[in-house]
């Protein structure tokens, strides 16, 4: 059922980023986390983050995978991460380094 | 101690309270120390703490069992009662993200690893007058 969950958010990440045409994806992580039916999102595009605010362009996401998704009571996404790929190498360190 | 207290903590909700208040206002005198990592270290503990007395509420018990005396937010949040509130608005969602990308308990171990960048970042998630998740969680505990 996970990995049903796990495409889902995949494939509508993908529809999203077609939305917005500046946008070109790098990598899309969904990560279970260990509670059920609950994914850490980590979307990170290799250009047309850096001129979009991150709190709107999560914001954006936000709504648009709650549409897409059903408004499901389902499916929850406890961290959700929209990052330029410079921000997601500072992350990467970060996430190593607990919070630098 | 007899069996019931060893299932769960002798502090009561009460004293949990207390002790979130006593937390807070050394959060606030560490931040005013300019002392960003302990801030930070000490803004996660007053997530941990508010969830744990979110866990009695939404139980109806006196006393946390030691089960849930564990470091783990998502956990503690799924526990708590507040999950789909929190999940359902994004600017909650986003805020619980912050703290529970952000904050470890291994953070103890670190020397002076933040910035004051990455310390405002996570006192905003926490305590933003609209969509702070502590300022949310102080309406409802």
């Amino acid at each position: 059922m996970k990995r049903v969950f796990i495409e889902k958010i995949k494939n509508a990440i993908q529809e999203w980023a077609k939305l917005h045409p500046a946008v070109e994806l790098a990598s899309v992580e969904v990560n279970p986390t260990g509670l059920p039916d609950d994914f850490d999102v980590i979307v990170v595009a290799s250009k047309g983050f850096e001129n979009w605010e991150q709190t709107e362009r999560e914001n954006n996401l936000y709504w648009f995978l709650r549409k897409k998704l059903g408004d499901s009571d389902i499916v929850k996404i406890t961290v959700l991460l929209t990052l330029t790929e410079e921000e997601h190498e500072k992350y990467e360190i970060s996430r190593t380094e607990p919070y630098v | 101690m007899n069996i019931l207290t060893d299932k769960v903590i002798a502090e009561d909700v009460a004293t949990l309270r207390q002790a979130y208040q006593l937390r807070q206002r050394e959060y606030e005198a560490i931040r005013a120390a300019g002392e960003w990592s302990g801030a930070v270290m000490h803004a996660g503990m007053l997530v941990e703490l508010a969830l744990k007395i979110a866990i009695c509420k939404n139980m109806d018990v006196p006393h946390l069992p030691k089960v849930f005396q564990i470091h783990d937010l998502k956990l503690l949040l799924y526990s708590s009662g507040l999950r789909n509130v929190v999940m359902n608005n994004p600017d909650l969602q986003r805020n619980f993200g912050i703290i529970a990308t952000r904050w470890s308990m291994e953070l103890r171990y670190k020397g002076n690893a933040i910035v004051k960048q990455n310390f405002d970042e996570v006192d905003q998630a926490l305590f933003d007058a609209s969509t702070g998740l502590l300022t949310f969680f102080s309406t409802v505990l």
